[in-house]
């Protein structure tokens, strides 16, 4: 009982540690004894037992680890152009990632794959999403983003066709900002007044864009959600 | 920038196609996995693509981030996957030279652990897992936590010893003696027996 409450004392001592402390106990610990040198390739073993105890774990790397890096790794500041272009980059991967995936280029293509899966014609297609089967055309040839639309009517349609929105709305997320970067990202170079226009422009119309986006989404959420009239209550 | 209070917020956001979840999840943590990446030796320019290839993959497969758990630590370890592959397609002609210390040679140290550990026998494995689960325990309740730190940073985070000089602020003929002590508490933890019932 004596030697746990020890124990015990000994785990919260290295909290309580002065600086003072961790000095002296640093000097102690200088001298190493014979018998600690014999036991050094038992020890140096276990140390590499460990190590590979740990690279089975599959245990992702420590936070100290992480932070060590983050702070000792030298890398100029990031200008928000250099952020863009990386962000940009990564959407790009994600991009082809969810075209292998998906087997299909664009979303459209994905929807329409999934469409003829369940045997359903353009025209019944159209009417249930509550566009014109021109438009509709339009979106699985890729020429009419997703969120053009009408989000209510085409999120019953794909829970009718099991698609899996997460995907849907990720992949939707990544296109749209794609699309977005295009329209007035560029700088006027004779005149710079006209690049901060285009600057201000670019920014206004990417929050508005965002918001617009959002919206869209939410209701698409809203009403993938929502229990259909198809769905029968579970028998008590 | 920061829009969401913690990582599940984060997640869910980013699940759900959040377009403001996307771009925070972007810029929140491209400086820390080109960091990472720089620090375990490789060049900017890799680091880069690394960087982002794990946060494409991290953003595609946000569903299986456990929630409760930090997205720097669950993104960081599929960073180091794709920084093994890439170990594992170079070339194998280099000699570890553990003296020169450099964080490439101590990388190459964890990598060789890595590969060790891909070819231990079945037993080997089931020794090594019980191993890491005694440790785990035995290092959280160890007395000198300062031991403990040093264990931890060399054997598992493979900082080297001028690293852990600068974290720790040990000189490094005290931080091999603090190594030794530790893994001399971890040792005498493993060889005891556990004890027996009346």
């Amino acid at each position: 009982m004596r030697s746990r409450r020890r124990i015990r004392d000994k785990v919260t001592n290295p909290l309580d540690r002065s600086l003072g402390d961790m000095r002296n106990e640093k000097e102690d610990d200088m001298v190493i004894e014979e018998a600690e040198l014999e036991e050094l390739d038992e020890l140096e073993q276990l140390g590499a037992h460990l190590r590979e105890a740990y690279e089975l774990s599959g245990e992702p790397p420590s936070l100290a680890a992480i932070e060590f890096a983050e702070s000792s790794a030298s890398l100029p500041e990031r200008t928000p152009a250099e952020m863009a272009r990386f962000n940009a980059a990564v959407r790009q991967r994600i991009d082809e990632a969810l075209r292998a995936s998906t087997g299909a280029p664009t979303i459209g293509a994905w929807v329409q794959h999934a469409r003829r899966e369940a045997s359903l014609d353009e025209a019944a297609a159209a009417r249930q999403t509550g566009v014109a089967v021109t438009a509709y055309r339009q979106f699985e040839a890729g020429r009419m983003p997703v969120w053009g639309l009408p989000a209510k009517t085409f999120a019953k349609f794909c829970r009718g066709l099991a698609i899996d929105v997460s995907t849907l709305l990720r992949w939707a997320s990544v296109s749209a900002l794609n699309v977005r970067h295009i329209a007035y990202g560029r700088l006027d170079v004779r005149d710079e007044d006209r690049s901060k226009q285009l600057d201000t422009l670019a920014g206004e119309s990417k929050d508005q864009f965002k918001a617009e986006f959002d919206h869209w989404r939410r209701e698409f959420i809203d009403a993938y959600e929502e229990p259909s009239t198809n769905d029968v209550p579970p028998p008590r | 920038m920061n829009n969401y209070s913690n990582d599940d917020q984060l997640a869910d956001a980013v699940q759900q196609g959040e377009i403001a979840a996307q771009e925070d999840f972007f810029n929140r943590f491209q400086v820390t996995l080109i960091k990472f990446a720089i620090k375990k030796g490789f060049s900017r320019e890799d680091a880069e693509d690394l960087a982002q290839e794990t946060l494409a993959v991290g953003f595609r497969t946000i569903a299986s981030f456990r929630r409760g758990e930090r997205i720097v630590r669950w993104l960081a370890g599929i960073e180091v996957n794709f920084m093994r592959r890439r170990w594992a397609a170079q070339s194998r002609d280099e000699v570890l030279d553990e003296s020169t210390e450099t964080a490439a040679s101590m990388w190459l140290y964890q990598e060789q652990a890595y590969l060790a550990a891909r070819t231990l026998s079945p037993e080997e494995m089931k020794e090594r897992a019980r191993l890491w689960a005694d440790t785990q325990l035995y290092m959280s309740l160890a007395p000198n936590q300062v031991h403990m730190k040093v264990v931890q940073l060399f054997y598992l985070d493979n900082l080297t010893y001028a690293e852990i000089e600068a974290t720790l602020g040990l000189a490094k003929d005290t931080a091999k003696v603090y190594k030794q002590r530790g893994l001399k508490y971890l040792k005498k933890m493993h060889d005891a027996k556990p004890p027996q019932d009346p």
